[in-house]
């Protein structure tokens, strides 16, 4: 006898499957940030300020996947010998937690203690030293992303660390700042527009 | 719209020894504050032969009033000496021209409350200090000026 086209078994709509997540969990088992947590950090007045830092982990993340991909390519560093064929996906799971290098912008040394990132600046900064200048070269100005570690925010939510950093460049290094971060911003624009 | 070329612009004014003061959001980048600005600001001394220098800058810069593009209006002398604000547009990027700030200070008030910066390359030009760029915001208090005050009154507090 054929079955009624209701009766058949169907795979869980998306909201019956939501609900067997226990409520203020997240899949991986953690706990779901609350809305009200994730509404503040939307108006958040470091958001309306020039720098919007990434989350670090997103940032160190991109960063060090940037630096695994070219030691993959050169296929040895810090003695752990790599090869071209890892996958995106393997980058990508060590990038997010890369402990063997002390420059993929995650701050770790081979042992797993706190390292610098490039000469005489701050670890904060110098691990998102990613921007491009106009002669198509890595600028020396360092970005402020990849940052954090708990250095100052304060209670109307200024990042103290950047203006710290900011103020510690001569006012040529701040004007070449500002500058490559106009251009940044018109060059992707023109992306955007171009489609 | 071209983005703006800082250095270019001030390099030309600074050629043509014009007499201003950086104000607006490139003068508190320079004092150190981490902010974002598309244009520059200036404040020029309305002195006859400060308006001479002045204008022989704007021509080397092709400078039009970026409000009509299509008309194309190119500033004149006359309108540069009183205290209104001239918004044009330079081969290098917009540059606004102030006679005076809204809140009424003209160049011999500013100029009283600047700093001399080096840029490097012989390019030495003179900004409005933290202090003063706060105190404008605050009597502006207009929405924009609210939204970059807790970073300038943080970079002021840090400042050695």
């Amino acid at each position: 006898m054929a079955r009624s086209r209701s009766s058949r078994p169907t795979a869980p709509r998306r909201e019956g499957f939501r609900s067997w997540i226990p409520a203020g969990a997240r899949r991986d088992g953690r706990p779901t940030p609350s809305l009200s947590s994730r509404s503040a950090a939307a108006s958040s007045p470091r958001l309306s300020s020039a720098w919007t830092r990434p989350r670090d982990r997103w940032s160190r993340g991109w960063k060090s996947r940037r630096s695994c991909e070219a030691e993959s390519a050169a296929s040895t560093r810090c003695g752990s010998p790599r090869t071209a064929s890892v996958t995106s996906a393997r980058i990508r799971a060590r990038s997010r937690r890369c402990s063997t290098h002390a420059d993929c912008g995650d701050g770790r040394d081979g042992e797993g203690r706190e390292s610098g990132g490039h000469e005489g600046l701050p670890r904060a900064y110098s691990a998102g030293m990613t921007e491009r200048d106009d002669a198509g070269g890595w600028s020396s100005a360092p970005l402020p992303i990849g940052g954090g570690g708990g250095t100052g925010e304060g209670n109307d939510g200024v990042d103290v660390s950047l203006i710290r950093w900011f103020l510690s460049l001569s006012p040529a290094e701040r004007l070449r700042v500002l500058q490559n971060t106009v251009n940044a911003i018109s060059r992707l624009r023109e992306r955007r527009a171009a489609g | 719209m071209q983005p703006a070329d800082f250095e270019t612009i001030l390099k030309v004014l600074a050629g043509h020894k014009v007499d201003l003061v950086v104000v607006g959001g490139v003068a508190a980048t320079l004092q150190g504050a981490p902010i974002t600005t598309f244009d520059l600001d200036i404040v020029h001394s309305r002195e006859e032969a400060n308006l001479d220098r002045l204008m022989a800058a704007l021509r080397e810069l092709d400078a039009w009033y970026r409000e009509k593009p299509d008309v194309r209006i190119a500033p004149d002398r006359e309108r540069l000496g009183g205290p209104g604000h001239h918004l044009l547009m330079t081969h290098a990027g917009p540059l606004d021209v102030l006679g005076a700030v809204v809140t009424g200070e003209g160049y011999p008030e500013l100029a009283a409350h600047s700093d001399l910066f080096d840029l490097g390359g012989g390019l030495r030009v003179r900004v409005l200090d933290l202090r003063t760029i706060i105190a404008i915001k605050e009597r502006l208090n207009r929405e924009t000026d609210r939204a970059v005050l807790p970073v300038l009154r943080r970079t002021l507090k840090e400042k050695p």
